[in-house]
């Protein structure tokens, strides 16, 4: 025992803890850890936690100087003593010891050693591993954020050595952060601090690596050696950790990233990153993530077009993988921050460079991929809401369009060429909406709003404008997806050889047409008398007319049908043929000949059989050559009526098949709405807008009013009248007594018309008053009410 | 143990600058006393460590030298922001990159701590035959902005010390005097004032600064 007592003297004179400490180190470095003392250093710190402090400081102290004298072997045997200390020592309180470990990491990672960094960042991550049960207020965990985020900046000479510091650094954020994600008492990893050096750390290798181009969504094999895709794997952590507060700040680096190495041209990467994130967001917080782009696409709205258009193309992948919840509260806003860039496009549009409409087309693409996530009410109010924007710049409406050009042309020519492309791109991104719009009842697919903007829109001069405001009209009108069978080489086929599918209408639209069919009915007129058409524009008046026919199959309306079908046949009568107006004329036939079938008369089609016979000389009005592409030699002479199709001809036609034909006796008149008189127009449009003048009194005498009158309109009243009279003529000789009478009430009204023109105009100066009863003394009867108020005419 | 393992203080340092002024030659110079010539540009962030012995105390510095690539904006700002000096380098040979100093003071101000030390150095002194700004023309916007300028040479080894041991020096007289406030727990701006006096001293010769004296201002 003296002995002992005596030889260890020397050595009595260190606490135990250090000579414990110092037994774990072998004489040579290349015998590592001594393993029978080190499990004594465990023993002695697990029965006496309170000196487990001053081990971890006098280690820490032991692993400066080894790395201050550069003896490495022995900083590693340092810290695995340390690492299986920390494992081992599941003291209550360890936080000082903890300190000291920390201290040594730090001094493995400040030392400019590769070995020593990495063995660093490897311990780190054993300790983030641990838990720890009372939180330490006081850690600092700034420097390990700077310091693992410089590690993945490394680019050494070495590929090998790069990537393995760079996977030590990657390994080292997602110790930090999964060692303080979870506990709100730690550091606030979201800090601005933190993610502005995490996030463009991860982004900066994930970007030079190999990032799979197509994002097959699969767990890489090699994700534990491939900094990339660990590197994907962290930011899919990071954001699937992320709450509502912290989301934007998880997501604000990554567009500062994003802008400042400029990583939006080309946009792979980009869309590579967001796909990333909205495939891991959580579902609720998607719409953040877009809210954000569309606020960084204001931020850029003067950056180049390119970016702006990879901008808006992360958008669009992004809305397609959020789906339904990439809408957060604000539906319009999101459409409104879109449209406004387009608008800026439109307005900011000098040459129409190739970068500039791709820019537009992604816009449009994006409003069609938010609209698909919508609920079908929401769809019907953004159309509206997109119809509302729409610049209804009445100057480009035909029926000035005669009165503009004997002005000056150049007059807001340039102004109109811009409001015409913004409203054409509003209507691609109506399109885009209105093809995935799921219409019910046509009553509530069309709002009064949307319908009535949309036929303005569909009269415009411009025939590209008109085309797709009927395209957006037909595509809303379709329910039996019959659209793509209505084509030019099925045109005198039969129902069952396109293929249309046929339903019969219910009430509630038969009702909804019935309200709507005279604005239907004026507007498809008027822009069938477009000047400008192309057979195009015909061919979609074609197809909207067939649609209407399917999709409202009531016999009453189909003969009222027929009735204005066979009113296009004098559009522009005065006219020398033209291929729209030949157009026209084969579009009559076939539609007649599609009704016919439609009613199940087969009186009708042969009729329209035997007047297709007598068209063979004049090929140019059959529907078969009608629309072909082929250029034709018009005669300059005018058609003989023989080759038009005649009304008594149809109506004695309906007649034998049973149908009602009273409504044929008098042929359509168009008549603009607001000279119809029913209870909700309002009377401001009704007195400004008198547009009678296209009307004439069966005795021939023209009331017309001076305004917005010209040349070309009047010599189309000339006309229509003279038409009109003659059949007028045939009718009094060989009609019966309530044809006689149908006419006699229609004279009647326009004699109404006439006198109502006459007060108005009269009253409209003296005292306006007056026009509040005009209405009222004339009490026209509409033509909702016309069958109501037939009998007291009757007696006139 | 005769090693370095007890500082007293640690400070965090960022260099920033335009592209190729030379930031990383300034710190490889001033940690490890080699000049390399052309070391490449900087990727992201680089990391050095000093030790200096300040009045027989171990400070030690973090010199967190960034890249001046625009392409790294997004990292090298969020290092501004915990630093406790930013040394913002130009280089007197090159006109643009002087040019470009307000938009690297804008950064500062934004990013960085308002109490942080920040000085301007003019860095390749060297090419003194090539120069392309005035001395003269870096103490306008030294005085200006309050900042004290320098100019150095990191491959003759000129000023590079002095900067980097000015900054311990400054900051750890800063902290003694906050701690020796604390400790008699009387708080008050007089601090300030007298670091402000004794800068106004030297602000005129700042150019060749006294190792001993603090050269910064708050």
């Amino acid at each position: 025992m003296a002995t002992s007592q005596l030889c260890s003297c020397f050595g009595q004179l260190r606490p135990k803890y250090k000579r414990k400490v110092d037994q774990i180190f072998p004489r040579d470095a290349r015998d590592g850890l001594v393993k029978s003392n080190m499990d004594k250093l465990i023993f002695y710190a697990l029965s006496s936690p309170e000196k487990l402090d001053r081990i971890g400081a006098y280690l820490a102290r032991k692993l400066e100087s080894h790395i201050y004298w550069k003896r490495y072997e022995f900083v590693l045997i340092t810290m695995e003593a340390m690492e299986q200390l920390l494992s081992a020592c599941h003291a209550p309180d360890i936080n000082l010891f903890v300190a000291s470990f920390l201290k040594m990491v730090q001094a493995l990672l400040e030392s400019s050693e590769t070995v020593l960094q990495i063995r660093g960042s490897d311990s780190f991550v054993i300790f983030a591993n641990i838990e720890e049960d009372t939180p330490s207020y006081h850690r600092q965990y700034d420097f390990f954020v700077s310091k693992f985020s410089e590690m993945c900046y490394r680019d050494g000479a070495s590929t090998e050595e790069n990537s393995t510091i760079k996977m030590a650094g990657l390994r080292g954020l997602q110790g930090i952060f999964r060692k303080t994600v979870s506990d709100d008492l730690q550091v606030n990893i979201w800090d601005k601090v933190f993610m502005g050096k995490i996030i463009p750390s991860l982004l900066h290798v994930l970007e030079h690596g190999d990032w799979p181009i197509d994002n097959t969504h699969e767990e890489s094999l090699d994700s534990e050696d491939d900094p990339c895709s660990f590197a994907e794997a962290i930011l899919r952590e990071i954001v699937s950790q992320a709450s509502f507060g912290n989301v934007r700040a998880g997501i604000e680096p990554v567009l500062y990233h994003l802008d400042a190495a400029e990583l939006w041209i080309p946009s792979e990467f980009a869309v590579h990153c967001f796909k990333i994130i909205l495939y891991s967001v959580q579902n609720q917080y998607s719409y953040l993530v877009i809210q954000m782009l569309l606020n960084h696409l204001n931020k850029h709205v003067n950056s180049s077009l390119e970016m702006k258009t990879n901008v808006v193309e992360v958008i669009s992948t992004s809305v397609a993988i959020a789906s339904a919840e990439s809408m957060g509260a604000s539906v319009l806003e999101v459409f409104n921050t879109l449209l406004h860039h387009l608008r800026l496009s439109v307005d900011a549009r000098s040459e129409s460079s190739k970068s500039q409409e791709a820019f537009e087309q992604a816009i449009i693409k994006t409003v069609g991929i938010f609209a698909q996530v919508l609920p079908d009410y929401q769809k019907s109010e953004i159309m509206m809401f997109i119809m509302g924007k729409l610049p209804l710049n009445s100057k480009n409406l035909i029926r000035q369009h005669s009165y503009q050009r004997s002005q000056s042309l150049e007059d807001g020519d340039y102004e109109n060429a811009q409001s015409e492309a913004l409203q054409e791109m509003y209507l691609l991104c109506l399109l885009k909406i209105a093809v995935i719009y799921n219409s019910e009842k046509l009553s509530t697919t069309f709002p009064d709003t949307l319908l009535d903007s949309l036929l303005k829109v569909s009269i415009s001069r411009n025939v590209r404008i008109s085309k797709l405001a009927y395209e957006i009209l037909q595509t809303l009108l379709d329910r039996q997806n019959n659209l793509p069978k209505l084509t030019i080489e099925g045109l005198m086929k039969t129902i069952e050889q396109n293929g249309i599918v046929i339903k019969k209408s219910s009430k509630a639209d038969i009702m909804f047409f019935q309200k709507k069919k005279d604005e239907l009915f004026w507007h498809i007129y008027q822009s069938a008398s477009n000047r400008f058409n192309t057979t195009e524009n015909i061919f979609v008046i074609y197809k909207t007319l067939i649609l209407l026919a399917v999709e409202i199959n009531d016999s009453g309306i189909l003969v009222e049908l027929i009735r204005f079908v066979l009113s296009l046949q004098l559009i522009n009568g005065e006219s020398t043929l033209t291929k729209a107006k030949a157009a026209i004329h084969a579009t009559v036939c076939a539609c007649l000949n599609f009704i016919g079938e439609l009613m199940g008369i087969s009186k009708l089609r042969r009729y329209v059989g035997t007047c297709m016979k007598i068209r063979q000389n004049y090929k140019y009005l059959l529907p078969a050559f009608a629309f072909s592409e082929e250029e034709i030699d018009f005669p300059q002479t005018e058609l003989p009526s023989s080759v038009l199709i005649s009304l008594e001809d149809v109506s004695k036609a309906l007649e034998e098949g049973g149908f009602e034909t009273k409504m044929l006796s008098s042929p359509y008149v168009p008549q603009p709405i607001s000279e119809l008189p029913n209870g909700q127009q309002d009377e401001k449009s009704h007195s400004l807008r008198s547009e009678t003048g296209s009307l004439s009194s069966a005795e021939g005498v023209h009331f017309t009013i001076a305004e917005e009158v010209t040349f070309d309109t009047l010599k189309e009243v000339l006309q229509r009248n003279a038409s009109q009279s003659v059949e007028g003529n045939l009718d009094l000789y060989n009609a019966t007594f309530n044809d006689i009478a149908a006419i006699a009430d229609g004279r009647a009204r326009e004699f109404n018309v006439k006198m109502d023109d006459v007060l108005e105009v009269s009253d409209l100066i003296i005292e306006k008053n007056r026009i509040k009863e005009a209405p009222s003394i004339s009490s026209l009867p509409g033509e909702d009410n016309y069958e109501m108020n037939f009998s007291d005419k009757y007696v006139y | 143990m005769g090693d370095d393992s007890k500082y007293k203080y640690l400070f965090k340092v960022v260099l920033i600058g335009d592209a190729s002024v030379g930031k990383t030659c300034l710190v490889r110079r001033y940690a490890k006393g080699l000049f390399i010539g052309n070391p490449g540009a900087t990727i992201g962030v680089d990391f050095m460590m000093r030790n200096v012995d300040i009045n027989d105390e171990m400070i030690k510095l973090q010199l967190w030298d960034t890249a001046g690539q625009e392409r790294f904006r997004s990292l090298t700002h969020s290092y501004y922001n915990n630093a406790h000096a930013v040394v913002i380098v130009y280089d007197i040979t090159n006109k643009r990159s002087f040019e470009n100093l307000p938009l690297w003071l804008d950064d500062v101000q934004r990013y960085c701590k308002k109490d942080a030390i920040k000085i301007l150095v003019g860095n390749k002194k060297d090419l003194n035959d090539q120069r392309q700004v005035e001395c003269d023309m870096a103490k306008e916007i030294g005085s200006a902005c309050d900042i004290v300028t320098m100019e150095t040479s990191a491959k003759d080894d000129e000023n590079v010390d002095v900067l980097f041991d000015s900054i311990a020096l400054e900051l750890s007289q800063r902290l003694k005097n906050t701690d020796d406030e604390e400790s008699t727990a009387v708080l008050t701006d007089e601090q300030t004032i007298t670091i402000k006096t004794n800068n106004n001293c030297i602000n005129n010769n700042s150019e060749k600064l006294p190792y001993t004296t603090s050269c910064c201002k708050i």
